[in-house]
């Protein structure tokens, strides 16, 4: 059950490029040296989240898809500290009636650092195991400031420097598994340079969490998962060329998936995930995402 | 008599009809030369967006701007050339996002703007006049339908 819950528990989807759940760190929560995962996921932006709240669904002829593949990696460097890497590489394109624009690449990178500050190394029947962590990410995914395509579909990342730190805690119970992991962000301000002169971006605070709970049936090699991933993020302001201050952005991601593990050390999971299904979002875009991930882990 | 303030009525509606919208010529230049929708106080220069292309989410848009001296000239009358170096760019109302176009000149007074780039939303297109430290800048709101 324990090698179950931890192919799957905290998995869940990036935002298609901009913040969302996307600080989700690569981390081993369970009896691993090292693990590493791929995931394919393909989702399509259905709605818009207005600033004044809602959902504004899209015209039919405005299809926005989203593919990406993540390998996602970490590995102990001791009994309780590990180090992790997240690659993603996504093509996203969009087409409007007769118009289409297309783009591949790499989204941003992220390194993170974990320590088990509270491990499990006897039966607790209330504490659970916990990973703290700090996480770094890379803007090689450019952003909508950097975008020169159509639809701004080169955007594939914040644009910023992030750096993140939060903490994993999971427990299982019987048959049943929980998770929540909770972060805080803060991205660096960065100076775009050009003929009218600099533009300073001076972005805030930002936050996400994960909920998930799952149960394997009968105790058998098969489990089902919840999920819910709130992500709050400040808005950038900007000074120089112009002064102002843009919107905040919330998000509400629910995701539901079946995993099986065909052996000790080997997991699949199918994930469907839905930003529209709470109607809590503000300023964004708002997806549904199907992925299947596969996971391969080495005991310690 | 009830026939005479009748036709005096009817005239008087006919003549009034046909005046309608119609102005001098001094009045229609004046009326030209009063209208500024981009005023740059720094150099006491006026300017003008003309849509090339778009403003439209689906094509990468293009206008022109032209610079006249206030009070001298109009949209159509002789252009000047600006001290400042001209410049443009985009800002989403609703969210802050900025882009920046390609500018060109095109001929004296007048610049060519390319590559603009727009979402469906309300927007900011600003020209901006900038010599040494000293800057200006001035917007027109655009609508970008969905």
């Amino acid at each position: 059950m324990i090698l179950l819950f931890n192919a799957g528990s905290v998995e869940l989807l990036s935002a298609p490029c901009c913040g969302g759940t996307a600080n989700v760190p690569a981390l081993i929560s369970g009896d691993n040296q090292s693990q590493f995962t791929a995931t394919f996921s393909s989702g399509s932006v259905v709605a818009e989240a207005p600033v004044e709240g809602g959902i504004k669904y899209r015209k039919e002829n405005d299809n926005e898809t989203i593919q990406s593949f993540r390998f996602d990696g970490a590995l102990l460097l001791s009994d309780r500290a590990q180090v992790g890497i997240t690659l993603p590489v996504m093509r996203r394109a969009r087409s409007r009636g007769e118009y289409f624009a297309g783009s591949t690449g790499l989204g941003d990178i992220a390194v993170n650092l974990g320590y088990e500050v509270l491990p499990e190394w006897s039966y607790s029947p209330w504490q659970p195991r916990g990973v703290v962590f700090v996480s770094g990410t890379i803007p090689t995914g450019g952003s909508l400031y950097d975008a020169k395509e159509l639809y701004k579909v080169d955007s594939r990342g914040r644009g910023l420097w992030v750096v993140s730190t939060g903490a994993l805690l999971t427990k299982v119970l019987g048959n049943w598994d929980f998770s929540f992991l909770v972060e805080g962000h803060r991205g660096f301000s960065r100076a775009i340079r050009n003929d009218l002169g600099v533009l300073q971006l001076n972005p805030g605070w930002g936050a996400s969490s994960l909920l998930s709970v799952g149960v394997s049936p009968a105790g058998g090699n098969v489990r089902l998962g919840l999920s819910l991933a709130p992500s709050f993020e400040e808005a950038i302001a900007t000074e120089g060329i112009i002064s102002g201050r843009g919107e905040s952005v919330a998000l509400w991601t629910s995701a539901a998936q079946v995993s099986y593990l065909p052996s000790n050390t080997m997991s699949m999971s199918l994930i469907y995930s839905d930003q529209t299904f709470i109607h809590a979002s503000q300023n964004s875009s708002l997806n549904r995402t199907v992925a299947f991930l596969i996971q391969k882990r080495f005991e310690r | 008599m009830k026939k005479l303030i009748g036709v005096g009525l009817g005239l008087t509606l006919l003549l009034g009809l046909a005046g309608c919208g119609k102005e001098g010529p001094t009045s229609r230049v004046k009326i030209q030369r009063d209208s500024c929708p981009l005023y740059f106080a720094s150099e006491n220069l006026c300017a003008e967006i003309r849509w090339v292309k778009g403003p439209s989410a689906d094509v990468k848009s293009e206008f022109t701007v032209v610079f006249w001296k206030k009070e001298e000239s109009s949209s159509t009358g002789s252009w000047t050339e600006p001290r400042g170096q001209v410049g443009a760019f985009l800002r989403m109302t609703c969210c802050g996002s900025v882009s920046f176009p390609k500018v060109n000149k095109l001929a004296e007074g007048k610049y060519a703007v390319t590559d603009a780039s727009f979402a469906p939303g309300k927007w900011e297109v600003y020209v901006q006049l900038k010599q040494g430290e000293q800057v200006e800048k001035q917007f027109v709101k655009v609508q970008v339908d969905d």
